[in-house]
């Protein structure tokens, strides 16, 4: 019976101290978590579980550039939670940083891929950003979607414009022009740079 | 199984562990059934989402039922020799590799994350078949190897409609090239279709099993083993899928719970010299769970926040570790190995609970 328990307790001898060692750490990291929010709320740890405590906490205090880094952190770990995206996008917005806002709308797309005015905004910050190949994905992607939003055509009708398909850009302005024919974007486009085609 | 006698068969209903409508109620599923609708008729959707007493819900069934395993493996006899490394050393592994994904959590935190959604409601689905075979079990309903086999596989049929909604709705995102992500080929509607119809298939073929066992061997397979398989689908089945997470995620969690106590309790109650009565032993149980679930969910984040980890990774990639420790103690702790604890329990009658 001893041979037998021999390599057990064998394994036993050594993984105590590994165990010592990972219930220590774990202590320690729960004791100072408590701590923790005792210092920094004046009471226990609640029941709620969450993250956006501390960048309300950030935003309240104007500190946006801080912000958007923690805020692509969340977004990215958290990506089946909308609104980590749309907190991301909205401080994004607020600080014209086009990169983050890029991701957000990406994250968005996620979990409505079939919103064509998403799509649309994302394809004019990617036009912005100089990304033209991702940014006719888009465009193209939005009309098809729904063709009948004037802006999706301009939007489609500048990159093209930027990528130098001059005489499809035209096509693209036009068709806007017929579905709101107030677009002034499209108006100065084709009153200019598209005059000829 | 060889040497084991078997139960004298026991009709629909079953050998239950307690009394039918516990046990159809909290480890069947039965609850669930009742809860949702009433949620729905009574209240609006917008009660799911009531975060003043969600967090309520969850630390007392979910965070509950995650330390429960914990509790169990540290409290059932012969654990520490027949698993040291889960008992000894996992929890100082576990520490280590959640440190290095909060250091890189930026590149790894979502592959993290990935993880934990994607295992949960494989997780769910295997209790579920694990539930099922042990009521069959215990009901003298002996299934062939065939028939478990085919269980499993319809088991863990809603696991595949999260996956492939899951995939499509993120994973697809992160491994496919934006142009052909967003073409005009229409494979969004292929995979709704695909999800639907292994929706249907989740909810039908329980029944058709469980005919082919009555026709086949005279014998029914008792009906709590069929509900707690078409609990768990209709929660993914019938619900969007978040609805249906979080309501897999409370009764789930009242499930195990359930499960958990009851085989803990009957190894107190059999050990020589206890001299306390189940009702202690349970109250024991649930608060030590409680305790240990705050401890884990609710204080441990700070501690990672006091070494200098941000909010979002520490809260997100804490709950994420302690879902995946869960899920490796649990594939270890519920076998019915001969000479373990467990089988005692699963074979032993109602009276003794």
């Amino acid at each position: 019976m001893s041979q037998i328990n021999q390599p057990t307790q064998q394994r036993r001898s050594r993984s105590t101290p590994l165990f010592v060692v990972g219930n220590s750490v774990l202590a320690l990291l729960l004791c100072g978590g408590v701590g923790f929010s005792i210092y920094a709320s004046g009471r226990l740890p609640g029941v709620r579980f969450g993250y956006t405590d501390n960048h309300r906490r950030l935003l309240d205090t104007g500190r946006r550039g801080e912000l958007i880094p923690k805020l692509r952190t969340a977004a990215s770990i958290d990506f089946d939670d909308a609104s980590a995206q749309l907190q991301l996008l909205s401080t994004a917005n607020a600080a014209n940083d086009l990169d983050s806002k890029a991701e957000a709308l990406r994250g968005l797309l996620n979990h409505t891929p079939d919103d064509a005015e998403l799509h649309g905004e994302l394809a004019g910050v990617l036009l912005t950003t100089g990304a033209l190949d991702k940014a006719l994905v888009h465009s193209r992607y939005a009309i098809k979607l729904d063709p009948s939003v004037a802006w999706l055509h301009t939007t489609y009708g500048a990159v093209m414009l930027a990528m130098g398909r001059n005489r499809e850009a035209a096509v693209s302005y036009r068709k806007a022009l017929r579905l709101n024919p107030k677009s002034e974007p499209a108006k100065r486009a084709l009153a200019y740079p598209l005059r000829n085609f | 199984m060889a040497d084991r006698a078997t139960p004298a068969p026991a009709g629909l209903i079953g050998r239950c562990f307690v009394h039918p409508i516990f046990d159809y109620l909290l480890i069947g599923g039965g609850l669930s059934l009742i809860v949702i609708p009433a949620v729905y008729w009574l209240s609006d959707r917008s009660a799911m989402f009531d975060f003043s007493m969600l967090p309520w819900f969850i630390l007392f069934s979910n965070s509950a039922h995650f330390a429960a395993s914990t509790v169990r493996l540290y409290t059932k006899p012969g654990a520490r020799d027949a698993l040291p490394f889960l008992t000894m050393a996992l929890p100082a592994v576990t520490l280590g590799v959640l440190t290095f994904c909060l250091l890189a959590a930026d590149s790894v935190g979502r592959y993290v994350q990935l993880i934990y959604l994607s295992w949960s409601p494989y997780h769910y689905a295997a209790q579920a078949y694990g539930l099922s075979v042990m009521y069959c079990v215990r009901s003298g309903c002996d299934l062939t190897k065939r028939q478990k086999r085919v269980l499993w596989w319809i088991a863990i049929l809603p696991f595949f409609k999260v996956l492939l909604t899951g995939f499509s709705k993120h994973g697809a995102a992160w491994v496919v090239p934006e142009h052909i992500l967003w073409n005009s080929a229409d494979w969004r509607s292929v995979v709704e279709w695909s999800s639907t119809i292994l929706g249907y298939s989740a909810l039908v073929l329980p029944l058709l099993l469980f005919g082919q066992v009555w026709l086949k061997t005279g014998r029914s397979m008792p009906l709590i083993s069929l509900l707690v398989i078409l609990a768990n689908a209709m929660w993914f089945v019938v619900f969007p899928l978040l609805d249906g997470f979080v309501w897999a995620t409370i009764f789930h969690g009242v499930q195990y719970l359930t499960i958990v106590m009851i085989f803990y309790v009957r190894d107190c109650v059999t050990r020589p010299g206890n001299s306390r009565g189940a009702v202690y032993h349970a109250a024991y149980f649930y608060g030590l769970s409680i305790l240990l679930g705050y401890a884990l969910f609710n204080c441990l984040p700070f501690g990672f926040q006091v070494l200098g980890f941000g909010a979002a990774e520490s809260v997100l990639l804490v709950i994420a570790a302690i879902n995946i420790h869960h899920f490796i103690v649990d594939g270890y702790i519920w076998k019915l190995g001969r000479g373990d604890v467990n089988r005692r329990v699963v074979e032993g009658g109602t009276a003794e609970a």
